[in-house]
């Protein structure tokens, strides 16, 4: 989606038609330039995740209410329900995300609110850019 | 007795000897060569003169003792030349009459006489010394005396006719000067003669053998005051400068000097240059160009090969296009535009202003969704009831998608029906 965002600015002409993109451009070049905002490759595994994630939300949140009404449902259609989901990729799910500091990528000690590190979200704090925060004193 | 032997032209004399002695100041009181008739006078002239004249100007001022008064009173007046001959002839006469009237006094007193006969001697040796040099020619007075004059003022016809008067000739300017003028005007360019006239002149304002009039006229208003304004001869053929409207030929980058201190010049008189009137430019008269048709495309070929390269190029236009922000609260309000941070105090409903019109009815009877297609007994009656209860209790989700969720069941079922159907959750009878 970005790749295409990219390259239609920089192809479309100022009518304004659709130019097709050729397949040698999917290639590494242009996606480097969504990729080198973030600290590290492993948080841009961790951004295409969610996107998925979010992508998949609405029908898997569906089907797993049919999963997971027990006595309701026919047991038939629970188990093509089963099925369903795990025909749906991986990645798209909730569980398989593994959160990350937003600006250290740091894969421990998130304070969840915040998405960040407890470094970073310690300096935040000290230097006053945290809503509410405040240091401990009683 | 003493005042009958004096002639009838000496008596003005005398009286203005005695009356005017302490009136008038001392390089117009008379220097007396005659002696007075009081001893006392005699001294006060002696010390006056003493005073006031040198060794060799005895001979002038007691020469004309009243011509020269005459002649300060009524300067290069005719009747000096006549005067002096009477006041020559006179004093002559006065002289002996005066030195036999002091003679004749002294007779009477013949007791104080051995007492004074020292003073008197000397006085008289003193007299007759003076008497002795008043027959030297007389000298004019005027050539010895420095009297203070008033400063020639500048008359303002001077200052008019300046243009049309040639340069003094007083001034005397250096030949190298001149040299240097020639080719300085030589090197400018333009009208050589005109140049070197002006430069010459201002080198005149500025020599130090110039008179002190011309000297103070040596002002920057003064300067241009002769100078002429160039004008080009096809002055009203070209169209009137716009205000906003670069010329390169006005461009002062483009030229040298030589035309710049021209345009100074003409700087100076702007009523003159620039015509009041404006003309109206009419934009589409005449035929357009066609440089600028929008419908410029970059080539394929250049982008195609480095696409990194165009995009980073086109975020820098984007970049200088762009202005960057002064201060943080700019940058702040920026991204509030763009929706990067939150709008202060923090609104929880922030983008759900459209919410607030939709009724909760809307929100919690979601069973008339389930009219047309849901069954009205059985498990999926039961789950769809179930469903709808939950989205109810949603406050975070929107109509629509509540509505969508229930769409979505109705399609996923109508996919089961055959499978539903053989089961018998679906009754195909109800």
């Amino acid at each position: 989606m970005a790749l295409q965002g990219v390259l239609g600015r920089i192809m479309t002409p100022v009518f304004g038609c659709l130019v097709q993109v050729p397949r040698c451009q999917q290639l590494h070049t242009t996606l480097v330039l969504d990729k080198l905002k973030y600290p590290n490759w492993k948080m841009v595994k961790e951004v295409k995740h969610r996107k998925a994630v979010k992508e998949y939300a609405f029908e898997r949140i569906n089907i797993n209410a049919v999963r997971k009404a027990k006595h309701i449902i026919p047991p038939e259609v629970k188990e093509i329900a089963d099925k369903e989901i795990e025909a749906l990729p991986r990645m798209s799910s909730i569980s398989m995300l593994h959160k990350r500091c937003m600006i250290t990528s740091r894969p421990r000690g998130l304070v969840t609110r915040w998405r960040l590190s407890r470094i970073v979200w310690r300096h935040e704090a000290d230097y006053n850019k945290l809503s509410g925060v405040q240091r401990a004193m009683w | 007795m003493a005042t009958t032997r004096l002639s009838g032209s000496s008596l003005p004399v005398l009286q203005r000897l005695f009356s005017r002695n302490g009136i008038l100041p001392i390089f117009q009181r008379t220097f007396c060569k005659v002696p007075p008739e009081d001893p006392t006078q005699a001294e006060e002239a002696k010390t006056i003169e003493q005073e006031k004249l040198g060794d060799s100007n005895i001979t002038a001022d007691t020469q004309v003792k009243d011509s020269g008064v005459k002649e300060q009173i009524e300067a290069q007046d005719h009747k000096v030349s006549s005067d002096k001959q009477v006041d020559n002839v006179s004093p002559d006469s006065s002289d002996s009459s005066k030195a036999e009237a002091v003679q004749e006094t002294k007779k009477p007193v013949p007791s104080q006489e051995k007492k004074l006969t020292k003073r008197e001697q000397t006085q008289k040796k003193l007299r007759d010394l003076l008497a002795s040099l008043a027959t030297v020619d007389p000298l004019s007075v005027e050539s010895t005396v420095k009297l203070t004059r008033p400063k020639p003022r500048p008359k303002k016809e001077a200052k008019v006719k300046k243009e049309e008067e040639l340069p003094p000739p007083e001034s005397y300017i250096e030949p190298e000067l001149v040299s240097a003028t020639k080719e300085v005007a030589e090197s400018l360019g333009g009208d050589t003669a005109a140049t070197e006239s002006e430069l010459l002149s201002t080198l005149r304002l500025h020599s130090s053998d110039a008179p002190p009039h011309t000297q103070a006229a040596a002002s920057l208003s003064e300067l241009f005051v002769g100078m002429k304004i160039e004008r080009s001869p096809n002055e009203g053929e070209t169209a009137p400068i716009q205000h906003k409207h670069f010329s390169p030929e006005a461009d002062p980058r483009r030229q040298p000097d030589a035309n710049a201190r021209r345009r100074r010049l003409s700087r100076l008189s702007p009523e003159r240059s620039i015509p009041r009137t404006i003309q109206r430019v009419d934009l589409f008269g005449a035929k357009p160009l066609g440089i600028f048709t929008g419908k410029c495309s970059k080539s394929e070929d250049a982008s195609s090969i480095l696409p990194v390269w165009e995009a980073l190029h086109e975020e820098e236009l984007k970049r200088s296009m762009s202005h960057p922000p002064d201060n943080a609260f700019v940058e702040m309000i920026q991204w509030t535009n763009q929706g990067k941070l939150w709008t202060f105090p923090v609104d929880n409903e922030f983008g759900l202003e459209s919410e607030k019109k939709i009724g909760f009815h809307e929100h919690v009877f979601l069973e008339r969704h389930l009219q047309g297609w849901c069954p009205p007994r059985g498990p999926i009656r039961h789950f769809m009831e179930l469903v709808c209860t939950g989205l109810s209790k949603n406050p975070y989700l929107t109509v629509e998608r509540k509505r969508a969720h229930i769409e979505w069941y109705r399609n996923y079922f109508a996919e089961k029906e055959g499978l539903l159907k053989e089961i018998g959750a679906i009754q195909s009878s109800n």
